[in-house]
């Protein structure tokens, strides 16, 4: 048991690269999803085209690839770290993801109230910063922590370029000794852990865009505690997210 | 209540049409609102009543006519509208939906407070006082504080239209406003309307609901295949109806078979 959390207090370096990296993924791409979701809202054709072939593009290559091009691809130009390199890899990668949620949130907000926003006389920019933006960012929270979720385990791809996240400190600490599965195992309880930690959060900013829009979200149903109770509840059955 | 002809117009629509996709929806409806006059509109479903109302905020846009606040021409089909001059328009005439909109993020205090932050320049404590003295006025006191999706359908058509009466409108337009709602929730929604008439507010309203016309309107517009078939008193157009077309569709109305 000692051993354990004695490999536990060693990874924690990894766990503390794997964190930072999620998290800059996050910082570059959704930003940049939420500009990519905007566009595929926009007016104008030419805009939508170019966003839908940068996303298909991002959501069509394995994660891996797309580091891997960036790491032995971009180092012929410029000098980049592995650690930018996944940023900017799994950064278009999250970002393509992100612009889909995004462009779905912005074409939810109901008509209804942006015609009562008109009625009142709101400028342009006024609807799109109290009306818009306010619904985008309640509806949005759970479907990015699912993101989020996603790039965090994503950085164990990084140890294929050779970067030291959590994964990578586990298989060479163990190859000092040459017994890796102790240390993967402790690794895995780590990622556990951290995506539980996200997985409940999703659940809460559920709730609470149930509470009030009304209506249940997209990505109740897909939860883990709805998985294990096996059933949904009316409101959801009755979303007309999940009825289409 | 009879039509008060001492005091002078606060919106006149003068042939408004409006088609869409080559059909032609208002053939050039005309209409007089006194200030203080309660004006009821009905008609069978897709005469263009709603289509009408809307044109009067300009959510449509008429493809001919003009429509005048207070003897002021505020909009005309054959010049140019500006983003700007729709505003200055919308900010004098309320308008209260069907399906009440309200803003779903914003709690009721809120919804009633934004436009008259964004809109009209109040400060925030004068606009968040405004707003709690016209919950107070449709009977929300005890509600301030909670979304929209935790009001039922009358509550939250009340919030609606404190949210259009804090802006101080010269002219509210409901557009069925009692359709979306509960039978027995219509009734909270029609008295606070009520007391609005009687308070002289003017106001325009689409409604199906025939005995409420009968009460609370001045007077009474019929309109049927986009255009104004008959106009009078709620005892002219209601009780001995100068149409035959009006006559059946009361009688339908009213559940009388």
């Amino acid at each position: 048991m000692e051993n354990y959390l004695d490999l536990a207090v060693d990874l924690l370096p990894g766990l503390r690269t794997s964190i930072y990296m999620a998290l800059a993924c996050l910082a570059v791409g959704l930003p940049l999803g939420f500009l990519a979701g905007m566009a595929l809202n926009s007016q104008q054709r030419w805009l939508r085209i170019v966003v839908v072939i940068f996303v298909e593009i991002f959501r069509g290559f394995p994660a891996l690839l797309t580091l891997y091009l960036v790491y032995f691809g971009l180092t012929n130009f410029l000098v980049v770290g592995r650690f930018t390199s996944v940023v900017i890899a799994f950064g278009l990668t999250s970002a393509a993801y992100a612009a889909e949620i995004f462009r779905a949130a912005i074409a939810s907000v109901p008509k209804g109230q942006l015609e009562a926003a008109q009625s009142l006389a709101f400028t342009r920019v006024q609807i799109t910063t109290r009306v818009i933006i306010p619904h985008v960012l309640n509806v949005v929270v759970p479907p990015i922590i699912g993101i989020a979720i996603i790039t965090f385990q994503g950085t164990a791809l990084a140890y294929a370029i050779g970067a030291r996240e959590l994964l990578g400190s586990a298989y060479s600490i163990g190859m000092t000794d040459f017994r890796v599965l102790e240390p993967l195992m402790v690794a895995a309880a780590l990622y556990l852990v951290v995506t539980s930690l996200l997985s409940w959060m999703e659940i809460l900013a559920d709730r609470r865009v149930q509470r009030i829009t009304g209506k249940a979200s997209r990505r109740r149903s897909g939860s883990a505690r709805k998985r294990l109770k096996g059933k949904t509840d009316d409101k959801t059955s009755k979303s007309p997210a999940l009825a289409r | 209540m009879t039509v008060p002809t001492h005091s002078g117009i606060a919106l006149s629509a003068r042939e408004i049409h409006k088609s869409f996709g080559g059909k032609e929806v208002l053939k050039g409806i005309s209409a007089d609102v006194h200030k203080g006059e309660h004006i009821a509109i009905i008609g069978p479903s897709g005469s263009g009543k709603s289509t009408f109302i809307r044109c009067l905020n300009l959510l449509e846009l008429p493809d001919a006519g003009t429509l005048d606040l207070q003897g002021e021409r505020v909009f005309d089909a054959d010049r140019r509208t500006s983003a700007s001059s729709v505003r200055a328009l919308r900010r004098r005439v309320g308008m209260v939906f069907q399906s009440f909109n309200l803003f779903a993020t914003h709690t009721a205090l809120e919804n009633v407070a934004l436009a008259q932050k964004l809109v009209l320049g109040r400060d925030k404590n004068a606009a968040r006082k405004r707003a709690e003295e016209q919950l107070e006025r449709v009977g929300l006191q005890d509600h301030m504080q909670k979304h929209p999706s935790q009001l039922s359908g009358g509550q939250q058509q009340r919030v609606a239209i404190a949210r259009s009466l804090a802006m101080d409108p010269e002219v509210i337009l409901f557009d069925e406003p009692t359709s979306a709602i509960d039978p027995e929730m219509r009734v909270e929604v029609l008295k606070v309307m009520k007391e609005l008439a009687e308070a002289g507010m003017t106001m325009l309203m689409v409604t199906h609901e025939i005995q409420f016309a009968q009460q609370a309107a001045d007077r009474v517009m019929f309109i049927a295949d986009g255009e104004a078939l008959a106009t009078g008193t709620p005892q002219e157009m209601l009780v001995d109806p100068p149409h035959e077309r009006i006559h059946r569709f009361v009688k339908a109305v009213s559940g009388v078979v």
